[in-house]
């Protein structure tokens, strides 16, 4: 017998805010967090913006050596901390095994990137060994585990841009199958020049706006950020009294085989991971469809195709938006942190805007959210699509 | 409830390709730590590389070419698992694959950040950096193979193969697919040579390490080299406190006591093996190969499946043995291992089906 999976706790970083509700209030009102990049020069580049978390001020760590620690390990404790303190759980988490299931597609580069920069410029015997403490991807979910003082299991996704959503469908798989209470699952990336001048390289980035499934899109814009939730089967919240957020009803995931950096056009596995999503979850109305939406010609034709082979003759019924043009493509963490903007769709009956969005495109035929509205939204299907071919897809619907 | 049994191998390891090379040499007592001829900053280094061998003639495909030698060792040591399964294909939505990766590719890592400081964004190869995400060999293989069920990469040290083994069974069981490939795959490179060096570590190894995990109901009458009988993975405060409870979580999945066990592959030091397998005879492939990090591990359950096929030990392994009449034939074998994180992980792999 399947259990039921619901959130008690969010945590959230992004170029919009810090804390879910300050993203809200930011995304609600259809507030970009895009400006010029500061954290490194990026005048040469292709792209110059992209969605750095400028309110993020580094927490105080208790247990661990903060100076070791990449900017990554800081926003995920920053953001576990939020959710824990949201679920009420920082104590309870620390009486039984608990699962931290995180994703991300480059760990602690920022740290890797500064290791390398020196054994390029003053050569490998003077590069310092302290660099690499924190950027290997596995290290970040051990870093919470030791930080709050938790036992249990970790597991590292790296699926690319989908990893985020895969590390929360993976916790609700281990709690639906009664192998754990409590989860703590989410993705994180930060803004680096790794990244982005790896994006600019493949072309990917807009030097101009994003403008996810407009005619005129041309590209992505980077963002940073993390995005955690503190998931647990209902009778240990309902137990603990915990305030119950959303339930997770479904997840599903499949592989194009296709391209490494492509998306295949026919979005035939895209549609087959929405559609087991929704197999999952018992085939529910879908009252909203947070899009991946990354703002490349191919991403949002291929997502809008896959959701009309999913969808028939709903599809132009369902409203759909992307966040990334207010936040920025997180990578890693981007399904995490969209997975949270659907809830808080849920809680607060309101549509996130897809700003920018100004012309529409034939090749995407589907109900664009432009401007922020009142709906009273139960479920909502997220979308994360990523490099490599991977498709994920959970559905949130409204605790009753 | 599905079965899930380990149907086919394939390894690329600094003694060549293919599972034999690796037994025999075991077998022989004969270590593949030599001075590494690689890399210049590191040359007279001890390690085992792989040498030799030309991967791009094991894959078919040959639009690989470019990849990251992580990628081609995944995608040559998967096209040898598929040949040992007797398997033409795995491409669909029947097939799922899961991934293990401890650096990546860091030669092409290491490469796009050379090009980026000295040349500058104009320098940069779009593939140096799409090659050099984690999921890269992943994303290859799964194209490269047709594979369209679910497709994971995780990340981790030596315990990071026994876990992606476990999700495997795990999306036999969920998704119902009927098999999943599990991939391990680390290339050689200075920079994490330096590092590992620096931190004390002992030699290092290279190559990739496949098996298939198949439903049992889909290999009736086919070769099947063991069952997969219980698996495990924990963090706790202590290091002992995680290789203990993922042990005993393994064995009890497994329905087996620990005297049931024959043999032991770990890393682990001697004296926490003696701790917490009671003297059960163990020993490991990365004594003759060194440190392949979450390859290691892979190596180590392919070796286990061979023994409990066999029905025997590699003749050095037995040399070590103190208590030889418990290996006249091997039915229960535990693979075990604890991360420098402090994260452990274990699987039992037995002969018999578990009732």
């Amino acid at each position: 017998m399947n259990k039921r999976v619901v959130v008690t706790g969010m945590g959230m970083i992004t170029a919009c805010g810090i804390g879910p509700e300050d993203n809200w209030s930011a995304m609600a009102a259809g507030i970009s967090g895009i400006k010029e990049i500061q954290s490194f020069d990026a005048s040469k580049y292709r792209g110059k913006c992209g969605g750095e978390a400028r309110g993020f001020t580094p927490p105080a760590v208790e247990k661990l050596n903060k100076g070791r620690l990449d900017r990554a390990s800081l926003m995920l404790i920053h953001t576990v901390h939020q959710a824990f303190v949201q679920a009420d759980a920082v104590d309870a988490a620390q009486k039984e095994d608990i699962l931290v299931s995180l994703g991300t597609t480059l760990g602690g580069m920022l740290m890797g990137q500064a290791f390398h920069k020196e054994a390029i410029q003053k050569g490998l015997s003077r590069a310092r060994v302290s660099l690499v403490s924190d950027y290997l991807a596995h290290y970040q979910p051990v870093n919470i585990i030791r930080e709050f003082g938790l036992r249990g299991d970790t597991v590292s996704f790296s699926n690319a841009c989908a990893s985020g959503t895969n590390a929360i469908g993976y916790g609700y798989r281990r709690i639906r199958n009664g192998e754990y209470g409590m989860a703590v699952c989410g993705g994180y990336d930060t803004m680096s020049e790794f990244t982005f001048a790896g994006f600019n390289a493949l072309m990917a980035v807009s030097p101009t706006i994003c403008r996810p499934f407009d005619k005129n899109r041309n590209g992505l814009v980077l963002g940073e950020g993390a995005g955690i939730v503190v998931l647990e089967e209902l009778q240990h919240a309902l137990d603990r009294r915990a305030d119950i957020l959303a339930e997770v009803a479904g997840y599903g995931e499949s592989a194009d085989a296709y391209h490494m950096t492509s998306p295949d056009p026919s979005g035939k596995q895209a549609s087959n991971a929405m559609n087991n999503a929704l197999r999952d979850a018992g085939c529910p109305e879908i009252d909203y469809i947070n899009a991946h939406g990354t703002g490349t010609v191919l991403n949002d034709a291929m997502e809008a195709g896959a959701i009309s082979r999913s969808f028939g003759n709903r599809t132009g019924t369902i409203p759909v938006s992307s966040i990334k043009p207010m936040t920025g493509h997180i990578l890693g963490g981007a399904g995490a942190v969209e997975a949270i903007v659907s809830i808080l769709a849920i809680r607060h009956k309101a549509l996130p805007p897809n700003i920018n969005y100004e012309t529409r495109d034939h090749e995407c035929d589907i109900k664009i959210v432009r401007e922020s509205e009142g709906l009273n939204v139960k479920t909502v299907l997220s979308n994360s699509f990523g490099f490599g071919g991977t498709n994920a897809s959970l559905i949130l619907r409204e605790y009753v | 409830m599905k079965r899930p049994v380990l149907s086919g191998m394939g390894v690329l390891s600094p003694f060549g390709p293919g599972m034999e090379p690796l037994w025999e040499s075991l077998a022989s007592g004969r270590s593949g730590i030599r001075r590494l001829s690689r890399f210049s900053s590191v040359s007279g280094a001890l390690g085992s590389e792989i040498t030799g061998i030309d991967v791009d003639d094991i894959i078919d495909d040959r639009s690989f070419r470019r990849a990251a030698d992580v990628s081609k060792y995944a995608l040559a040591a998967i096209q040898l698992a598929l040949r040992d399964a007797g398997l033409d294909s795995v491409a669909g939505e029947d097939s799922a694959m899961v991934t293990a990766v401890t650096h990546g590719a860091m030669n092409y890592t290491q490469a796009y950040h050379r090009s980026l400081v000295t040349g500058g964004v104009e320098d940069i190869s779009p593939i140096l950096f799409s090659d050099s995400v984690l999921n890269a060999p992943a994303g290859n293989a799964s194209i490269c193979y047709g594979i369209q069920g679910a497709v994971h990469t995780i990340v981790g040290g030596t315990a990071a193969s026994i876990k992606a083994a476990m999700m495997a069974c795990r999306l036999i069981h969920e998704d119902g697919i009927s098999r999943a490939v599990v991939v391990s795959a680390e290339e050689m490179n200075e920079l994490s040579f330096h590092c590992r060096k620096k931190f004390g570590e002992p030699a290092m190894s290279e190559g990739a390490g496949v098996f298939l995990i198949e439903d049992g109901s889909v290999r009736t009458g086919k070769q099947v080299y063991c069952q997969i009988a219980g698996y495990a993975s924990h963090i706790d405060a202590a290091p002992d406190v995680s290789f203990h409870k993922a042990v005993e979580k393994a064995l009890s999945m497994a329905g087996i006591a620990k005297h049931d066990l024959d043999f032991a592959l770990t890393d682990m030091p001697p004296g926490m093996r003696m701790q917490h397998l009671d003297g059960i005879p163990s020993d490991t492939v990365s004594r003759y190969t060194g440190n392949a990090f979450c390859v290691s591990s892979a190596w180590n359950i392919m070796l286990a499946a061979s023994m409990i096929f066999k029905g025997a030990l590699p003749a050095s392994f037995i040399k070590r043995c103190e208590e030889k009449s418990k290996l006249n034939t091997i039915q229960n074998v535990i693979v075990c291992n604890l991360e420098e994180t402090g994260a452990a992980a274990a699987l039992v792999l037995s002969k018999k089906e578990r009732v």
